[in-house]
């Protein structure tokens, strides 16, 4: 794989360095062709085989069955198919070896067998270069007839490059007129660099001045002639290893368990939510990072609603479980910040020191943490930062070799320079965020500017609160691509794909107020705090379309199928007011919508919902075996009641009840007690209360009969 | 499958019948000589009747053929069946024990009690025909020996013999205004509308429900029938008469409510727009006596005796009710009203492969509930434009393209003036209700069927 890079990338150079030539050394054509004459340098190209060897890495799985992760290497291929990952290395003195890097620890490692001219020895990482990202084995023995490279360290100018490469499934070694990539100048931290391939550097005479070897391409232009590999940096793989062992013990003593009880969202049974609210686990377990003020800092990404259901949280320390209370959430970020009840006994993580721009070229080591039941279990791969990226808000976000986004990632004195972090904010209407790899030094700053950082208004609610909706005030169905092409809005509603099609417009809703009207089609709401434009895909907010309520049948139900009974109305818990809500409330949006084949845009801020069914008050009379709810707005909308038209509406019937018996169905309206009107759940449970003799006036649709419940266990008269 | 397995219970019957002969019958010779007189005597009037019918249930008109049972019940030719056998017919023809066989002309039809009345087109010089008697004087019991007679396929005349196991069946929800013979004298498809017979040889019912097996079965009694009969010779159709009152007995054990009341029916309810809600009876109310006469609904067995006398009632015709509303004694005047029809007509729309119908409120009292005065979608043809649109059993339609549908009518010249429009827009733009929400859909139009 490397192999096949340096050679494109050589090509590549070559062929963009030829009209540079022809242009500016116009007259002195001849003179150079003459000095690179290739054909006439296969003396050279002999002499230097014997420097170089092939190393073979044959890797396993680690005690718990992991692979490595390693840079630009499909492990998973090698050990299906069980052989060794091959790449070439050169000697540099009788009993080591360098070349690039496979930063494998030695639990992922069988061996590492080193070959020349058919023989083979076994060898072992002696040494890492972090800055140039090579290693150095150490082999068994030295290997017969290898001939260690001399470097000459007061080289001129670069004019060849060697390599070994497997071509055609045969080794072979190859020499190539070398031209810089480029030259690069860095206005940060005034680096000058040059681009290189991934090889041995010659100079005219044949004579090895450097190897190419490098995290990003690229290596210093005063380096380029003269760098012999004998004074890089190295750090010893002993050193690492101790190292990466202090920090998973360090960071076991700084990291824990947290677990985050929640309560279930009061939804109506046999809706798209219900069933993916009763797959999630009713307790979310995350690692909690210990901070040097005490607190404890989570990594996980919850919306204002799931904030607001938080019940409790749980530290563990050492099996045994510490209290915390919530503090903070970020704004922008998936980072809860907690309190524990009592000090924990680490020392909280340390923020690594200096610019980060200077810790490329570093030996790093990223560790991904993930709960394992009660405890944590860490996974550390050697790497380092190969350059960065521009991330939210102009942050510079490093990007790791090994590549992934997953890991904390740490320097050798266990200092803390990045973290996994997910956007809170909502990108999509199906709410998914991807992970970026944040500079701690990042989230640290923010910490320190709480009132840009932190949303205030996402915090665990009491119960009766937990379930606030946003909501737009409106019912709607998906668009089709038919219905698109007649309305003539193809364009507008990308081929019918976006788009809700308004059905009916909630009277004093933000809807109704911003002017919306039956038939028109919203198509998008973009948040202001983003300004990323959520578009409004039917498929994913189309409702069950066959879904209708069994009126006709509802005397045939049977029982035990009360509780699964659909909600007959449009939820007010729709995925529209689902993603308004994880805006924010008080958070301002624009929302594009279709009238009349236009489009147009206004400005509404996320308003909460009046009381729907999902958080109405709500009576269950266990001796009755009876839940009813006050008439929510939907409700009354469903059943075309007026705002003051008297009664409550059924909601539940526990099987083999009173109220079961006495043929009491889910959603019929009990309108009076005794012949007294119930306005709502209060007036009902006075009415009830302490009664033994309860008649009910009741109604399904527009047809009404009486109910007579015998309550407190007093004997029916036959 | 049902064929073979009528075949067998009538090998069986007649093979019990042969070893009791032989081994010397436990009713004697005496009850087999009852039972072959009384078979004598109806067998001759049993009908058997072929019907080729229009169904839409399936969203597109598929004409199919069913056949029944009927009995003739006068010399000039009234035949008696069920209103399920000639439902829908366009076509009518019945056949006679002795070989005659005639067209038959609908005289009217009652789909709450499930009966229907017809008349033989009889040539001029045709002989006088064999007629069966009604027993109306209700003298049915438990326990009675009863024949149930039918002519499932053609000339063949088919009898099974039973008792009446309940002489007085309430079955809710199948007959407002009766109650039923339960008999285990097995009625198998094909005698539908047949009689069941007595011991006497007269008819003391009309066959109706058969549970499969056989040995559950229901017949509407011969006293209710007359009454029904009567009007529909007189009216073309029974014409209830209708108060809007929805009834609750005194005593309901099932749900173990019990009104404390010692007479009377207790007012559950006024349907809207109704006579009964415009003279101001109110839920909760209780009816002592409906024009002097007192009644008493004890329970749901008592319930449709009652109704078919408040449907027998002369309607445009004020009757009195006495009332006892929260203990006290009111009188209320109410004059019923013809109860119309009892389900909505279907129109069938070929190029759009569904049918619709009109909302009727005693059929559809949850589409009623949202649009009083509408068209719903009946049978939607599988993989016609009508399910490719979407469009689902119960949708309301509101609107085809601008124009507002009401009725049937509507709804036809909307689908004319599409089709007529069809080479400049082929697809129509539908607005329905469907569970009390609005939707649009879009159809297009299918392979116009007549011209191919």
């Amino acid at each position: 794989m490397k192999n096949i890079f340096c050679m494109t990338l050589a090509f590549l150079l070559a062929v963009a360095a030829l009209p540079v030539r022809a242009q500016e050394e116009g007259e002195t054509k001849d003179e150079t062709e003459k000095a690179v004459n290739l054909l006439e340098q296969m003396p050279v190209l002999k002499k230097l085989l014997p420097s170089a060897v092939i190393v073979n890495y044959y890797f396993k799985l680690d005690s718990k069955g992991r692979e490595p992760r390693l840079y630009g290497i499909n492990v998973k291929n090698c050990l299906e198919e069980q052989r060794p990952f091959q790449t070439f290395g050169f000697v540099v003195a009788g009993d080591l070896v360098l070349t690039g890097n496979a930063m494998a620890l030695p639990a992922y490692l069988e061996k590492i067998t080193v070959e020349y001219n058919g023989k083979s020895v076994e060898a072992s990482i002696d040494a890492f270069y972090p800055e140039q990202s090579a290693i150095r084995l150490k082999l068994s023995a030295p290997l017969e007839g290898t001939v260690p490279l001399q470097f000459k360290t007061d080289a001129k100018e670069i004019a060849y490059n060697f390599y070994l490469l497997k071509d055609g499934g045969l080794w072979t070694g190859g020499l190539r007129k070398f031209a810089p990539a480029n030259i690069t100048y860095n206005l940060e931290n005034n680096e000058e660099m040059v681009g290189v391939p991934h090889s041995l550097l010659l100079d005219k005479e044949g004579n090895p001045v450097t190897i190419g070897y490098t995290t990003d391409g690229k290596i210093a232009l005063e380096k380029c002639w003269q760098d012999d590999p004998a004074k890089w940096r190295a750090v010893p793989a002993d050193d690492l290893y101790k190292a990466i062992a202090e920090a998973e013990e360090a960071i076991g003593e700084n990291f824990y368990t947290v677990k985050i009880r929640m309560r279930r969202r009061q939804l109506q049974p046999n809706t798209r939510e219900y069933y993916e609210e009763q797959r999630k686990p009713a307790e979310l377990t995350v690692p909690g990072m210990l901070l040097q003020d005490g607190r404890v800092m989570l990594n996980v990404r919850m919306s204002a609603q799931e904030i607001a259901r938080i019940e409790r949280f749980v530290i563990m320390v050492n099996r045994k479980a510490v209290a915390a209370e919530f503090e903070v959430t970020f704004k922008d970020f998936g980072i809860l910040l907690i309190k524990p009840e009592s000090k924990l006994p680490g020392k909280g993580i340390e923020q690594v020191k200096g610019a980060l721009a200077d810790l490329t070229r570093q030996m790093l080591y990223g560790v991904e943490i993930r709960v394992d039941g009660d405890s944590l279990d860490f996974r550390t791969t050697p790497s380092f930062i190969r350059n960065f990226r521009d991330g939210w808000k102009n942050m510079l976000l490093p990007n790791m070799v090994p590549a992934g986004v997953g890991q904390y990632v740490f320097d050798m004195d266990k200092h803390l320079i990045a973290m996994p972090v997910q956007m809170r904010v909502t990108r999509s209407a199906n709410n998914q965020s991807p992970t970026l790899l944040m500079p701690y030094a990042e989230i640290a700053a923010l910490l320190a500017r709480p009132d840009e950082a932190f949303d205030r208004q996402s915090v665990p609610q009491p119960q009766v609160d937990q379930d606030r909706l946003a909501w737009l005030g409106v019912e709607f169905q998906r668009m089709t691509s038919e219905l698109a092409e007649l309305k003539g809005v193809m364009t507008l509603t990308e081929n019918g794909n976006t788009g809700l099609l308004v059905t009916y417009v909630y009277p004093g809703s933000p809807a109704a107020e911003a002017g919306l009207q039956v038939y028109d089609i919203i198509t998008r709401v973009t948040p202001q705090a983003t300004n990323i434009p959520i578009r409004l895909r039917g498929q994913e907010f189309d409702q069950n379309p066959r879904q209708t309520f069994p009126w006709s049948e509802l005397d045939r139900v049977p029982e035990q199928f009360y509780e699964r009974m659909p909600v007959p109305w449009q939820e007010l818990d729709n995925r529209l007011n689902t993603v308004l809500t994880s805006l924010g409330f008080g958070e301002k949006f624009r929302l594009s919508y279709i009238h009349d084949g236009k489009m147009i845009e206004k400005v509404l801020t996320v308003t909460a919902a009046p009381t729907y069914l999902g958080n109405a008050e709500k009576y269950q009379d266990k001796e009755l075996g009876l839940t009813v709810n006050d008439l929510t707005f939907e409700a009354r909308h469903y059943f075309r009641l007026e705002n003051d038209a008297p009664g409550v509406i059924i909601t539940n019937i526990k099987t083999g009840s009173k109220a079961s018996v006495a043929g009491l169905k889910p959603y019929e309206i009990i309108y009076s007690v005794n012949d007294v009107t119930v306005k709502n759940v209060e007036e009902f449970k006075k009415q009830v209360s302490g009664k033994s003799d309860l008649s009910f006036g009741v109604r399904r649709m527009n047809i009404t009969r009486i109910a007579k419940i015998q309550a407190n266990g007093e004997k029916a008269q036959p | 499958m049902r064929k073979i397995y009528l075949l067998t219970v009538v090998a069986a019957l007649a093979l019990c019948v042969a070893g009791c002969r032989s081994e010397g019958s436990p009713y004697g010779a005496d009850f087999q000589n009852t039972v072959t007189a009384a078979k004598n005597q109806v067998f001759p009037a049993v009908v058997y009747i072929k019907v080729i019918r229009d169904n839409l249930q399936a969203g597109k008109n598929v004409a199919n053929t069913v056949s029944g049972s009927g009995v003739v019940i006068s010399a000039d030719g009234e035949v008696v069946t069920n209103h399920h056998v000639i439902d829908k017919a366009t076509e009518i023809r019945c056949l006679l024990y002795d070989g005659r066989a005639y067209t038959a002309k609908l005289v009217g039809s009652d789909k709450d009690t499930d009966l229907a009345l017809l008349k033989l087109e009889r040539p001029a010089d045709d002989k006088p025909l064999p007629f069966a008697e009604f027993d109306n004087s209700g003298n049915v019991s438990d326990g009675d020996f009863v024949m149930a007679m039918g002519a499932p396929w053609g000339l063949n005349r088919s009898v099974s013999i039973g008792i009446i196991s309940c002489a007085g069946r309430y079955l809710a929800g199948n007959g407002e205004y009766t109650l039923w013979y339960q008999t285990d004298a097995a009625i198998l498809p094909g005698n539908s509308g047949g009689p069941l017979v007595n011991t006497s040889g007269k008819v003391i019912g009309i066959n109706t429900l058969g549970m499969g097996t056989g040995a559950l079965a229901f017949s509407i009694p011969a006293h209710t029938a007359q009454y029904v009969i009567s009007r529909l010779r007189q009216y073309g159709d029974v014409n209830w008469a209708w108060l809007g009152l929805t009834l609750q007995p005194l005593r309901d054990f099932d749900r173990n409510i019990y009104f404390d009341y010692p007479s009377g029916v207790i007012v559950a309810g006024t349907e809207p727009g109704s006579p009964a809600r415009r003279e101001g009876i109110l839920p909760q109310d209780v009816i002592v006596a409906v024009g002097g006469n007192p009644v008493s609904v004890e329970t749901s067995e008592n319930m449709p005796d009652f109704k078919r006398s408040l449907g027998l009632l002369p309607f445009d015709q004020a009757v009195e009710f006495d009332i006892l509303r929260e203990g006290k004694a009111v009188k209320v005047s109410v004059t019923p009203r013809a109860k119309g029809k009892v389900e909505g007509d279907i129109l069938d729309l070929p190029r759009w492969e569904f049918t619709a119908r009109a909302i009727n409120r005693f059929d559809n009292s949850d589409l009623y509930f949202y649009q009083p005065e509408g068209v719903f979608v009946y049978g939607v043809h599988y993989s016609g434009q009508g399910s490719r649109a979407q469009l689902f059993q119960r949708d309301i339609i509101l609107k085809v393209n601008d124009t507002e549908i009401k009725t049937l009518d509507d709804l036809k010249k909307a689908y004319d003036a599409a089709l007529a429009n069809i080479d400049n827009k082929r697809k129509t733009l539908l607005t329905l209700m469907r569970n009390g929400a609005l939707r649009q859909t879009v159809i297009d139009f299918a392979t116009d069927f007549d011209k191919e």
